[in-house]
């Protein structure tokens, strides 16, 4: 009998629309877990998937080794590590050895064998860590088993195609294994690596020097020791005539007649909100749209799944005049503006004429979504910045931090590193 | 604008059915020829069925498991369910997947991860991926006024025919083309027709 819990709540901005079709409403479901703080941790069955192409040459991977080595001397007895070098090839240096002396001895061994190379074979780097993870998940299979892919790059051998790769990830998730991405430098495609975070239940950090490496490494040994549930999942059954879409950094997937969300591993203390965008139908006044939702997840020891109580929403029709007179739940108005804000900050791409279409819309629904809403003055200010500096090409670092802003914001997941960017004021350059 | 072929395209297949509801494909097909599902929009071999076949499969399965209904009293009731009602019983079924239970480190396809990376490295082809959602707006209605029927025999002499569902045993057939707005009036009319016929008329 499990002591932890997974819960859910869901509510709309505003729960009446119009009989006469054309409403937007915002859903809101918070997924949370609680349980036993003093609960043991599951031994970790973690995999690191190092890219050593040669651009990681040059102070990172002499970084990347220094905080690999800090893990292993982390890492208790019963944990297990796998470790795996890609360039264009990939080589497993490691096999899911037990980190007592012995195993920390082989593990240094191996970690001091790592030099930069040639391309990066970043999916091939990462399958084959899984599959370490995969075979010691398969015989201790009481571990949680996670994969951490480190890379400064772009994948430029072998698949290379976001989606498609993010398609394996969430596949191997469904099987067990979770990934986490690090992203080292101002170098490495945050898409790809944010994508494959989302898809694998885990997280995306960023590690703009080396010493952030180590900060990174040891935050994520730490979530995976200190995860309450894993593989959280949400659904949301939806009645055939309203449609969904997912707004914000979750990966999704649209099935017949509903929407399921990965929203990945849940600390204490943690709550993710996945905000959804309804497109309500008309119909005749005072009939009712239901909405279902559940969650689900496992826990990280032994792998027992647990359910949340399910809960609906429920959105009414009503005449135009009742509907103008609806009051606002700000909270979840204010919960749709972050969404639209994490939006905004992950699409932000120069000068690309798509990406600033998508901005320019995103930026209308969250000012429509925060005005007079206590707490979103922030937002607004943020929106503002975004505004101004919508033609001008950002660099490397400023996308980065904005991409990784958005990101963590819409999941409510920590920065882990020592010094994290405050706002998004912080980071974008004043106008020129 | 979607033509019979491309909506045949787009439906579940008789295994999606069973793999999304756990119901064996023979007692799928004993149901359609009892007049509980629609039948499939094209025959043979990998025939497709109507998108709204999944929402009155999954709540077939909910009434008769949860609710311990007959057959016979789940026909009747879904004569005169809307879709709402429907939605809201397939809505049940999706919980009870979610039920507490030891947990599986296995896909929809029964693989674990290690099968799952054998098959990647062997090029046996990538898992299947989540179908696109339903259509909406137009499309949706286009998939409403011709789903959940064989494709019209009178097609064969060049005519495009509406078929519009009113009751399980009742539909409207109408040729056409018609535009959108001639549709929604058609519409109006089927939601009139439904009421007059199951006494719901206020």
């Amino acid at each position: 009998m499990t002591s932890t819990r997974l819960l859910l709540s869901a509510g709309l901005d505003r729960s009446l629309a119009r009989a006469t079709g054309g409403s937007v409403r915002y859903l809101v479901a918070e997924v949370s877990a609680e349980g036993a703080a003093s609960a043991p941790s599951a031994p970790l069955d973690l995999g690191l998937a190092i890219d050593v192409s040669g651009s990681m040459s040059g102070g990172k991977l002499a970084a990347a080794q220094r905080a690999a080595r800090g893990l292993c001397a982390a890492m208790s007895p019963r944990d297990r590590l796998s470790v795996v070098a890609f360039d264009n090839r990939v080589e497993v240096l490691l096999h899911g050895r037990t980190m007592d002396d012995e195993g920390r001895d082989a593990a240094d061994r191996a970690i001091a064998a790592l030099h930069p190379r040639g391309g990066t074979a970043l999916f091939d780097g990462w399958l084959a860590t899984a599959e370490r993870v995969a075979r010691t998940m398969a015989e201790a299979p009481d571990a949680s088993p996670r994969v951490l892919l480190l890379s400064d790059g772009h994948a430029n051998d072998g698949l290379c195609d976001r989606g498609e790769i993010a398609v394996h990830v969430g596949a191997l998730l469904e099987r067990g294994v979770v990934t986490s991405t690090l992203g080292v430098g101002d170098g490495y495609d945050e898409r790809l690596l944010g994508a494959m975070a989302e898809a694998g239940g885990g997280s995306l950090h960023d590690a703009a020097g080396g010493g952030e490496i180590a900060e990174v490494i040891m935050g994520e040994l730490q979530e995976g020791r200190s995860a309450l549930v894993e593989r959280a999942t949400l659904r949301v059954a939806l009645p055939p005539q309203l449609r969904a879409e997912v707004v914000g950094a979750f990966a999704h997937r649209m099935l017949p007649g509903a929407i399921e969300v990965t929203v990945g591993s849940l600390l204490p203390g943690q709550s993710k909100r996945v905000v959804l965008r309804l497109f309500c139908p008309a119909g005749a006044p005072g009939s009712e749209l239901a909405i279902g939702l559940s969650a689900d997840a496992v826990l990280p020891a032994g792998g027992l799944a647990i359910e949340a109580r399910p809960v609906d929403a429920v959105v009414r029709l009503v005449g135009e005049r009742e509907n103008d007179l609806q009051p606002r739940d700000l909270a979840r108005c204010l919960a749709a503006a972050n969404a639209f804000q994490a939006e905004i900050l992950r699409v932000r791409d120069g000068d690309h004429a798509g990406a600033r279409r998508h901005v320019e819309r995103a930026l209308r629904r969250l000012e429509r979504l925060a005005r007079g809403v206590p707490g979103a003055e922030r937002l607004l200010d943020e929106a503002a910045i975004v505004r101004r500096s919508i033609d001008e090409n950002w660099d490397e670092r400023t996308r980065k931090e904005a991409y990784l802003m958005g990101t963590k914001f819409s999941r409510g997941e920590r920065d882990r590193r020592a010094g994290p960017r405050g706002s998004l004021s912080d980071i974008v350059p004043p106008r020129r | 604008m979607k033509t019979d072929e491309d909506r045949a395209e787009d439906g579940p297949t008789l295994s999606d059915l069973a793999a999304a509801s756990g119901v064996e494909p023979r007692t799928i097909r004993s149901w359609v020829a009892q007049g509980l599902l629609p039948p499939p929009l094209v025959l043979g071999p990998g025939a497709r069925y109507p998108m709204e076949a999944m929402q009155r499969l999954l709540a077939i399965v909910a009434m008769r498991e949860d609710l311990g209904m007959s057959l016979s009293d789940i026909r009747r009731d879904l004569l005169v369910a809307d879709a709402t009602e429907i939605a809201a019983h397939a809505a049940r079924f999706a919980r009870r997947r979610t039920m507490p239970q030891p947990a599986r480190a296995r896909g929809a396809d029964g693989r674990d991860a290690l099968d799952y990376i054998a098959r990647l490295r062997g090029g046996a082809g990538n898992p299947p991926t989540a179908r696109p959602p339903p259509d909406t707006g137009l499309a949706a209605l286009e998939q409403r006024l011709g789903g959940g029927l064989p494709p019209s025999a009178r097609r064969a002499r060049a005519e495009t025919w509406l078929r519009m569902p009113v009751t399980p045993d009742v539909e409207i057939s109408v040729r056409g083309p018609l535009d959108a707005e001639q549709r929604a009036r058609l519409e109006r009319c089927a939601d009139l027709l439904r009421d007059i016929l199951l006494g719901t008329l206020k």
